[in-house]
């Protein structure tokens, strides 16, 4: 730093020049055709899919188009005399009919989104506009780069932005108005020959705590919004349960010591018995925000795993790039994906392949936020 | 059209810095970081930034708020890079945008009686000669000070271009304020 006046000189360039260095411009895409191997990381989309439709329906709580419902149908309301089978009825009914947004987003819920720019790929880790990122330039539409919005597999595109904090992140702000997060993630994403659960595993318990008590409560305001937009999206059921309890899973990163955040919690959406949704429910300054995840092809599979081990403690595993579901009675499933990275089926494996024999699996299943009894 | 925040500038509105720093504190703490690389520094230039902007608007009227604040923090982080640089806290890496600008002129070759302002202008309109690839990459590498690799990945270039076409802007340059008469 020899020349300050030259250095403090570059400072004074003209404005427009500054800016217009900094507007959002096209990368050059290269010509190189990068394949996405979708493998293990997309079974990340097990933890992620009950976000992606914070993009399409339910991030902002009480859309205009849902119509209110009156306090006599608070006969909806959760309570010990309103169960069956232990999840809380809804009657559908009650909600008006809306036509509105019918052409929301069907089908993502088993995706994940993925980019691959610069040669680089990425892979969605979250939704929502609260993600604190600064946009910085705009690189192109989603669906101009390889990957799931270009195969229209999440059958809504966006524009992909750079953002200040981390070169390794990138933001979609999705045409529908959800935006969604990507982080760069090396190399490619087949299943590992790791453990899911490693030797000496260590937990975390993280965020403010979401009960279910406070669930019910949120649901019973926002259940017409539910109901709304299931309908809006072609689902509907002549009744519509939603879990009464919820369950938080389990994060591992690099290391062995997984995370689970209370501050973000899934509860599962029935229609006439049958698994349609997840409400991921998350929680910030003390406000419950309700994200609806539906549509998903591998639904029917997760729900098929759910009634094959009724009345068994589950718990979900998301390491860094696979995923698990581990019942009490010792059985493993992981998501199967098909060659176009499609997840349809769960496949059980052996536990040894999955949980190290050095890994404390009764410490999981003793954090009595993550079990789910179905 | 002006930014709104100016306008709460102007009126010594109390909200203004407040306002700012939600609006640009991302931008800010972006080019504090490329050039301090330490998070508690860049958040501590960026916050003198905003605490200049409040002393300097008025009487000053930016026309963009977003760039007089990016160059308020610039010149921030470079004071805090040479004090670092004096208690020799900065690694070497840190200061090497900086130090590529040497290949333009040694450190007693800009005339004296030059102001920064004046050689500013003179850039500006050196580099409004240039291709807005050329005049791009340079101010995202001099003024932002992005790492070469970053700006690579945002313009889609190899490494080795990028370090090319800096190399001729900066002898461009050079040759440009030599025969205009700032540098000796």
């Amino acid at each position: 730093m020899k020349n300050d006046k030259l250095t403090l000189a570059i400072g004074e360039i003209d404005a427009d020049l500054i800016e217009r260095a900094d507007e959002n411009r096209a990368i050059e895409k290269r010509t190189r055709r990068v394949y996405i191997k979708w493998g293990a990381a997309a079974a990340a989309a097990l933890t992620v899919t009950a976000l992606i439709l914070s993009v399409g329906a339910f991030n902002k709580k009480a859309p205009d188009n849902v119509p209110d419902i009156p306090e006599s149908t608070a006969t909806n309301v959760p309570d010990e005399g309103n169960k069956t089978g232990g999840e809380t009825v809804y009657n559908s009914a009650n909600v008006p009919e809306t036509t509105d947004n019918a052409d929301t987003e069907r089908n993502i819920g088993d995706k994940i989104g993925i980019i691959v720019v610069g040669g680089e790929k990425y892979i969605q880790v979250g939704t929502g506009a609260d993600h604190g990122y600064t946009l910085a330039e705009k690189l192109g539409t989603a669906s101009s780069f390889e990957g799931t919005y270009k195969s229209g597999d999440l059958y809504v595109d966006g524009d992909v932005y750079s953002v200040y904090e981390d070169e390794n992140v990138l933001v979609i702000v999705l045409n529908n108005g959800g935006e969604v997060i990507l982080e760069k993630r090396p190399g490619t994403y087949e299943a590992g020959p790791e453990f899911i659960l490693k030797p000496n595993s260590k937990i975390e318990v993280t965020g403010e705590e979401i009960t279910d008590t406070a669930a019910a409560e949120h649901f019973n305001e926002s259940f017409a919004s539910v109901v709304s937009s299931l309908r809006a999206s072609g689902v509907d059921a002549e009744e519509i349960t939603i879990s009464t309890k919820g369950f938080c899973r389990f994060y591992g990163g690099e290391g062995s010591t997984f995370e689970l955040r209370r501050d973000f919690r899934d509860y599962l959406v029935f229609g006439d018995g049958k698994l349609i949704g997840i409400i991921t429910l998350t929680k910030g300054d003390g406000v419950l925000h309700d994200n609806l995840a539906f549509g998903g092809d591998w639904y029917g599979a997760f729900d098929a795993l759910l009634k094959s081990h009724t009345g068994e403690g589950m718990i979900f595993i998301n390491s860094n790039n696979s995923e698990a579901v581990i019942t009490s009675s010792g059985a493993v499933f992981v998501p199967v994906y098909t060659a176009e990275g499609a997840f349809e089926e769960f496949e059980e494996r052996n536990i040894e392949d999955i949980v190290s024999d050095r890994a404390d699996l009764e410490a999981f299943f003793g954090v009595r936020e993550a079990v789910y009894t179905p | 059209m002006r930014d709104e925040t100016v306008r709460l500038f102007l009126d010594r509105d109390e909200r203004a810095p407040e306002e700012a720093k939600k609006k640009y504190s991302g931008y800010c703490m972006y080019i504090a970081r490329n050039l301090l690389r330490d998070e508690r520094d860049a958040e501590e230039c960026v916050g003198d930034a905003l605490m200049a902007a409040w002393e300097s608007i008025p009487p000053n009227q930016p026309e963009n708020l977003k760039a007089y604040l990016g160059k308020l923090t610039r010149e921030a982080a470079i004071d805090r890079l040479r004090w670092n640089t004096a208690q020799k806290r900065a690694a070497g890496s840190e200061i090497k945008p900086l130090d590529e600008l040497d290949d333009i002129v040694g450190r007693d070759d800009v005339e004296s009686e030059i102001e920064a302002k004046e050689l500013g202008r003179a850039i500006s309109a050196f580099l409004r000669e240039r291709s807005e690839t050329e005049r791009n990459i340079f101010i995202r590498r001099y003024w932002y000070f992005d790492p070469v690799d970053s700006i690579a990945r945002r313009y889609g270039f190899g490494k080795s271009k990028v370090k090319m076409t800096l190399k001729r802007t900066r002898d461009a340059l050079a040759d440009y304020l030599r025969k205009e008469g700032y540098i000796i």
